[in-house]
């Protein structure tokens, strides 16, 4: 296994926002899950690897390869879809394939062929009338036929119907079974990486939250459930989120151990999901 | 950088298909008037314009999709410029076949003169000057906002033309005065210092525009 992203200390400044002290590292072999809400900087973090935006500080590497002063080589490698169709309107797929194709190297006409039968796209439809499901599936034959070693997807499944959803996570899994390849996977929807992510990096307010192996964050972090009278200002500290209603309390305790340990037998405890995770996290404490 | 010369011609070919239509349109509409020694000029330099502004407004749209493919900003913004010189060179192939070959074999009521070299450089150079103006502008504020700059120069651009009138009227010993001297000057000499200087501004649009892109945020 050889590391195949490398992101030390990333920061990006805007007016309103920024990116501050962004650490990654992805193995080859693996999906990595790029989680957090809207605005958190997930497409930020994305559009500094693909070097479409200037970092203010920091290194990213691609396959050890500095990723601006070696950016053609290391976008040859790389496989990505991003959210919105990006292609030129008034072309047809087929047109779109010729512009694309020299770009790539490792090319693979039958393997581009193969997707766009296998995804019914119609190759003398123009761009501008195929649907957003449609478009992304275009994106992912792109992404997916030059042999590329790392994709990198931005909330690629935002607006698709489930089937293609799950066709999409198959995929992924397909493509991992070649332990030379590695998958960076942007949502917000947790769900998709609950089924095919091998580690997850969380992201809020342009900082990584977490970023570990999945099951250890699952098993790390703990989901109580009681009653509101078993909550003092000590045990309050114990939560990275707390929900309080009438009826009770649910929080996400940061150290699973310590909650089985100060809350056993009293509360409920389970093991959270991606999701509790996250809005946990962003959320605070709050009353429902 | 020759895909990204393609890219832009199959983006653009409707327009210019729409060029040729547009060619006849002002040969039969001017074929008489004054304005017939500059009509091939107008014709390459309208087909240019319409051609380059109509591209960069796809791109703008699809810079993302271009960046993260495996090619420099360098190559996108030199293939910009070369992308307006193939387009001043097709027109001028078509108005070399239409004039030189088409229309007198349809035997037309109205004659045409032949493309000459004047007519190429005078091309040429316009293309270096529009380029020159407009790359820049693009690569720094991007498709949206050069839309109210080139309104503003096209504004300018009328009024200049209502100047020149009115010094022609007004003070026509000066233009006299100017048009002597220039005439004596060699033609090759003449020919030479304007080259050089069309040379110096188009190679200080290139860099601004390479710097302007290389530094922007898509």
């Amino acid at each position: 296994m050889s590391q195949i992203l490398e992101i030390e200390n990333l920061s990006k400044h805007y007016p309103g926002f920024s990116l501050q002290d962004v650490n990654i590292s992805l193995e080859s072999g693996f999906i990595m899950g790029f989680i957090g809400p809207n605005g958190a900087g997930k497409t930020t973090t994305i559009k500094l690897i693909m070097n479409l935006i200037r970092r203010d500080a920091g290194s990213i590497r691609v396959f050890g390869l500095d990723n601006i002063k070696e950016e053609v080589q290391v976008r040859g490698r790389i496989g990505f879809v991003y959210e919105e169709s990006y292609f030129y309107d008034e072309l047809t797929i087929s047109e779109t394939k010729r512009i694309i194709k020299p770009f790539y190297k490792q090319w693979d006409d039958p393997v581009f062929q193969s997707y766009i039968e296998r995804f019914e796209l119609p190759t003398k439809k123009k761009i501008k009338e195929l649907s957003r499901g449609m478009k992304m599936k275009l994106s992912l034959a792109f992404a997916l036929s030059h042999h590329a070693d790392l994709i990198i997807m931005d909330e690629p499944t935002s607006g698709l119907d489930p089937v293609f959803r799950s066709v999409l996570l198959d995929l992924l899994a397909g493509i991992i079974q070649d332990e030379s390849k590695g998958v960076l996977f942007s949502t917000h929807i947790t769900t998709d990486l609950d089924k095919i992510a091998d580690y997850i990096t969380f992201i809020h307010k342009g900082r990584i939250v977490l970023s570990a192996a999945k099951d250890t964050i699952l098993e790390q972090y703990a989901l109580v459930k009681g009653d509101n009278d078993l909550l003092d200002r000590d045990l309050r500290q114990v939560f990275v989120g707390l929900r309080e209603s009438k009826f009770g309390f649910v929080g996400l305790a940061r150290d699973a151990a310590e909650a089985r340990r100060l809350f056993g037998g009293r509360a409920i405890i389970e093991k959270p999901t991606l999701e509790d995770i996250m809005l946990f996290t962003v959320r605070g404490a709050y009353c429902a | 950088m020759l895909n990204l010369i393609v890219k832009d011609i199959l983006i653009q070919k409707k327009y210019l298909i729409f060029a040729i239509f547009y060619f006849l349109f002002l040969f039969f509409v001017f074929a008489k008037s004054s304005f017939l020694g500059f009509i091939y000029f107008f014709a390459v330099i309208a087909t240019v314009y319409m051609i380059v502004t109509t591209a960069v407004d796809c791109d703008e749209k699809s810079a993302l999709l271009l960046n993260s493919l495996p090619v420099k900003r360098q190559e996108i913004v030199l293939a910009k410029y070369c992308s307006a010189f193939v387009y001043a060179a097709l027109a001028l192939l078509v108005i070399a076949l239409l004039t030189g070959s088409i229309f007198p074999s349809l035997r037309l009521p109205i004659t045409f003169r032949p493309l000459t070299i004047g007519d190429i450089a005078g091309a040429l150079a316009g293309t270096a000057l529009f380029c020159s103006y407009y790359f820049p502008l693009y690569f720094k504020l991007g498709g949206s906002r050069i839309r109210y700059v080139n309104l503003l120069v096209f504004i300018s651009l009328i009024s200049a033309t209502g100047l020149l009138v009115d010094l022609c009227q007004y003070h026509p010993y000066r233009v006299i005065f100017l048009l002597s001297a220039i005439r004596q000057v060699p033609l090759w000499q003449l020919a030479s210092k304007i080259t050089l200087v069309l040379l110096a501004i188009f190679l200080s649009s290139l860099l601004i525009s390479l710097r302007a892109y290389e530094n922007r945020d898509l």
